[in-house]
C-alpha cells in the first residue's frame, strides 16, 4: 500500500512547501513528480520502507549479543530491496535464533508483538513452533515450565478423543 | 548424564531435598525449571504473549504436534482447540481426498472434532451400506476374465467412457443407459462382515447376486476398491459434495 500526497501549486506565486511524516524515518526519497497540466505533484513513498526499524533498537530482557544480532538483521533487511540480500539476512537471524535458549526466544516474540514487526514475529514464532514440534507432551512442559493442571482421568478422556494424534 | 548426588548449588530452594531421591534426568529438567523461575517473567508463552501470538505459534505447527499441545495444559488446550487453527488442518486433511466424511460436515461441530472424526474415518477398512449407496463407482473387468467381456469393457477397448454402477437402498444395483455389458437382470448386493470373539473383524467382503465374492480395501486418498479375480469396482472421487458421504457416524 502506498500514500499519495497531492499538492497543488499555485501557477503565479511560488510557495516553498515543507513536507511532515509523522515520526516514521523512511530510507525511501520520494520523488515529488510533477503534472504539468495542473500543475499538482504527487509524491507516492512506499509504506513498507517507513516500517523498517533502520534505527538500533533496544530490546528489554536480552543479552547485547542477542540485541546485536536482531538489530544487524533490520539493518541488513531494511537497506536493501534485493530479494538476495533479505533472504541472507534472514537466514543469519535464524541460524543465530537457533543456538538461543527457548527463554529468549519467548521474550524476543514478546519484543516483536510490542513494536509490531511482522518479520521478526514471523522467524521468532516459526522457532518457538519449531521446539514444540515433534516433541512429547511431557518434554514441551518441561522445556516451558508448564504445571499440568489436568487430572489424570481428563487427560487420558482427551488422548483418547484424539488417539490418532498419541498412537504410534 | 548428571550425577544423581550433586545437590550443592546453594541456592537454599525447597526443591533440594527432593534432588536426592531422582535419576540423572530429573535433575537435569529441575534445574532448567529453576533457570526458567529465576527469569522475572514465566517462560510460558501462552502467558507471556497471550491468545493471538500463541494461535500464530500453533498456526505453524503440524496436525500431530498441534493435537499434542491440547494435552499440554489446560489454558494450552482452550487455545490449540480453537476453530482458528483447525480450520485450515481440515482444508489441508480433505485436499485431494477422494471422499469427505459426513460425520466431519455435521453442523456445529469444531474444527478439531471434524479434523479428528476425519482421521479415524479414513483409517476405517469396513465398508457400509451408505458408503456403496453414497458414491458412484467405477466397474471395469480384469484380465483374466473371459474374452466376451472384454471385448464389451471401454475400459479394454481404450473407447468411450468407462462403466459406472449404482447401489440403491432398496437393495437393488444399476448402469447406466448404453451400458454394453448390464444385462438389465436383476441385480442384488450383500455386505458380510463377521466378527472374531475379541472385536476383530474375520471376515469381509461385498457380493454381487452371485458372483465371486469381492475383497475390500481403501485407498490412501480415502477412496474404495472392491474386487475379485473377475471384475474390479472403485469409488468415483466425490469430495465436492454437500454435506459429504458414507455414513453419520464413526464405525470400526
Amino acid at each position: 500500500m502506498s500514500q499519495t500526497v497531492v499538492l497543488e501549486q499555485n501557477a503565479v506565486e511560488t510557495q516553498s512547501i515543507t513536507l511532515k511524516f509523522d515520526g516514521c524515518s523512511s530510507d525511501a526519497n520520494p520523488s515529488p513528480i510533477v503534472n504539468p497540466e495542473n500543475q499538482s505533484i504527487t509524491i507516492k513513498f512506499d509504506d513498507q520502507a517507513s516500517n523498517h526499524h533502520t534505527i538500533p533498537v533496544s530490546i528489554p530482557n536480552v543479552d547485547s549479543e542477542t540485541e546485536a544480532a536482531v538489530n544487524e538483521f533490520l539493518r541488513k533487511h531494511g537497506s536493501s530491496d534485493e530479494e538476495s540480500v533479505r533472504t541472507d539476512a534472514m537466514n543469519d537471524l535464524w541460524s543465530f535464533i537457533e543456538r538461543q535458549e527457548i527463554g529468549t526466544v519467548v521474550v524476543l516474540v514478546k519484543f516483536a508483538s510490542d513494536v509490531k514487526n511482522f518479520e521478526l514475529l514471523e522467524i521468532f514464532c516459526q522457532r518457538v513452533a519449531d521446539v514444540i514440534a515433534k516433541k512429547t507432551v511431557e518434554e514441551v512442559r518441561e522445556i516451558f515450565n508448564i504445571a499440568n493442571d489436568f487430572t489424570p482421568e481428563e487427560e487420558q478422556a482427551i488422548r483418547d478423543e484424539h488417539r490418532w494424534a498419541f498412537e504410534d | 548424564m548428571v550425577n544423581q548426588n550433586i545437590v550443592e548449588d546453594g541456592s537454599g530452594d525447597e526443591d533440594d531435598d527432593s534432588y536426592a531421591k531422582l535419576s540423572g534426568t530429573k535433575v537435569w529438567v529441575l534445574r532448567e525449571k529453576k533457570r526458567a523461575k529465576n527469569l522475572d517473567f514465566s517462560v510460558d508463552p501462552l502467558v507471556v504473549f497471550g491468545w493471538d501470538i500463541m494461535l500464530l505459534i500453533l498456526d505453524h505447527l503440524d496436525a500431530r504436534s498441534l493435537a499434542l499441545s491440547l494435552v499440554v495444559s489446560r489454558t494450552w488446550h482452550g487455545v490449540a482447540s480453537s476453530d482458528a487453527v483447525w480450520s485450515k488442518k481440515c482444508e489441508e486433511l480433505w485436499a485431494g481426498k477422494a471422499h469427505v466424511p459426513r460425520m466431519s460436515q455435521i453442523k456445529g461441530l469444531s474444527k478439531l472434532a471434524a479434523y479428528s472424526l476425519s482421521v479415524m474415518d479414513g483409517k476405517r477398512s469396513r465398508i457400509l451400506k451408505e458408503d456403496l449407496w453414497d458414491h458412484s463407482w467405477e466397474f471395469h473387468f480384469k484380465k483374466s476374465a473371459p474374452g466376451y467381456w472384454l471385448n464389451l469393457d471401454p475400459y479394454w477397448r481404450g473407447m468411450g467412457p468407462l462403466m459406472r454402477r449404482y447401489f440403491h437402498s432398496d437393495g437393488s444395483q444399476t448402469a447406466d443407459p448404453g451400458d454394453k455389458v448390464w444385462g438389465g437382470q436383476e441385480c442384488c448386493y450383500t455386505i458380510v462382515t463377521s466378527f472374531l470373539a475379541d472385536g476383530t473383524i474375520r471376515e469381509h467382503y461385498v457380493r454381487i447376486s452371485r458372483w465371486p465374492q469381492m475383497s475390500i480395501s481403501r485407498k490412501q486418498d480415502w477412496g474404495w476398491k472392491m474386487s475379485n479375480h473377475l471384475y474390479s469396482y472403485s469409488s468415483i472421487p466425490d469430495a465436492d459434495k454437500k454435506g459429504g458421504t458414507g455414513p453419520c457416524f464413526l464405525a470400526y
